[in-house]
């Protein structure tokens, strides 16, 4: 597997157009599915996905073939999807704005960033509360989460790609666990 | 009533993130402890519901639309396919056109009174030329007396330049740097070699 995904980036490097579609095609829905299970939209899932590859592509010349490839792709992926977070929650905005000329302010709405209702009821039943009980967790819990659960990504492994301390890790994904204990025991009751 | 101590061991037993001798320990303990077994039933739920959560496929149109971001090269190759089709059916389009209108009769007086007027124009503006062409040379056969003039009030100039080389010392001053600077041209000049030799004349400036 690995020899295989070896054989495909030489063949990116040495500039062999398919083998950027293998690639892409080989990874695109895991990460699809890590930045949609963040971000909770199918446009921001998307932007994400495509500028992981695009940065992957850039900094490929630069990449250590003796790694796993889908393990530094996924760290690409997992800190694009915390900065989109960041950007989404503190864009700065003023809340009033003031007309030209004039002293007076007034107020201004400000768009929802979440689901709408549309969006939630349009999921299957299954990948609905599958989702549900993801989307439940604080952001910085579900990363960890997901690498570990989706990814399959060793503790350390988290870590490293997410630049925690291994503490911290362990004991989000243990926090994040017991959550999703309590969320479906009061489901089933 | 107190919790079992071994509660907080379920998540690690179920990871596979216990040493072997302490997993086979909690094994053993959790077949005597309901309290432990219900909080692995419990997690166990978690860990299926968490391993079994869908992968997604956004399709080919994202492929195409990252394919299209990462390889300039390709929509560029697309971009010149479209402008090529579209000139080839524009051409084709304009010849059809132009036969079938150069075909009826009343394009051929049309054309012959366009030919001639054109004729008559190309012949007008050949006399301009050739007339233009005969009127400088005239103008500059008068030219040359001006230059001559021109030449009579330069020549105290150049006497009073040419002086201090009648003097022996500043003869031989002006001539020996004139000679050290085409030494120096020289010098400078890139030849083949090494690139240290290449660039010793950078080296001077840098100097």
């Amino acid at each position: 597997m690995n020899g295989e995904v070896e054989g495909i980036v030489r063949r990116c490097l040495a500039g062999d157009e398919r083998a950027y579609r293998e690639l892409v095609e080989r990874y695109q829905s895991r990460v699809y599915s890590l930045a949609l299970r963040m971000l909770g939209r199918v446009e921001d899932a998307e932007d994400v996905t495509q500028e992981t590859f695009i940065r992957v592509f850039r900094a490929l010349d630069r990449y250590d073939l003796s790694r796993p490839f889908g393990a530094w792709l996924m760290t690409i992926a997992s800190r694009l999807c915390i900065d989109h977070i960041r950007r989404r929650r503190f864009t700065p905005i003023s809340l009033t704005q003031r007309e030209p000329g004039s002293d007076e302010e007034y107020s201004i709405d400000v768009p929802d960033p979440g689901l709408r209702p549309d969006e939630w009821v349009s999921e299957a039943e299954e990948e609905r509360r599958s989702k549900e009980l993801i989307d439940s967790l604080p952001p910085h819990y579900r990363i960890v989460v997901l690498l570990r659960h989706q990814e399959q990504r060793s503790y350390e492994e988290i870590a490293a790609a997410l630049s925690l301390p291994l503490g911290t890790v362990k004991a989000r994904i243990h926090r994040a666990r017991a959550l999703l204990k309590e969320r479906i025991e009061r489901m089933r009751s | 009533m107190t919790a079992c101590r071994y509660l907080g061991s379920v998540q690690a037993y179920l990871d596979g993130d216990l040493p072997p001798d302490e997993a086979r320990a909690f094994r053993d303990h959790l077949a005597g402890c309901l309290d432990c077994a219900a909080e692995r039933g419990a997690y166990a739920l978690v860990f299926a519901s968490l391993d079994g959560a869908p992968i997604w496929d956004p399709g080919p149109a994202l492929t195409e639309r990252i394919l299209d971001r990462v390889l300039p090269s390709r929509l560029r190759r697309r971009v010149v396919t479209v402008v090529g089709w579209c000139y080839t059916a524009l051409s084709a389009v304009s010849t059809y056109g132009f036969v079938s209108w150069i075909a009826r009769p009343a394009s051929h007086a049309w054309l012959a009174a366009r030919l001639g007027e054109a004729y008559l124009s190309l012949v007008q503006a050949s006399l301009f030329v050739v007339h233009s062409l005969v009127f400088s040379w005239f103008r500059l056969l008068d030219g040359w007396g001006a230059v001559g003039a021109l030449a009579e009030r330069l020549a105290p100039i150049l006497r009073a330049l040419a002086l201090p080389l009648s003097q022996p010392v500043l003869a031989a001053v002006l001539w020996t740097a004139a000679g050290v600077c085409g030494l120096l041209l020289w010098w400078m000049c890139p030849r083949r070699g090494s690139a240290a030799d290449e660039v010793r004349h950078v080296g001077l400036f840098a100097l």
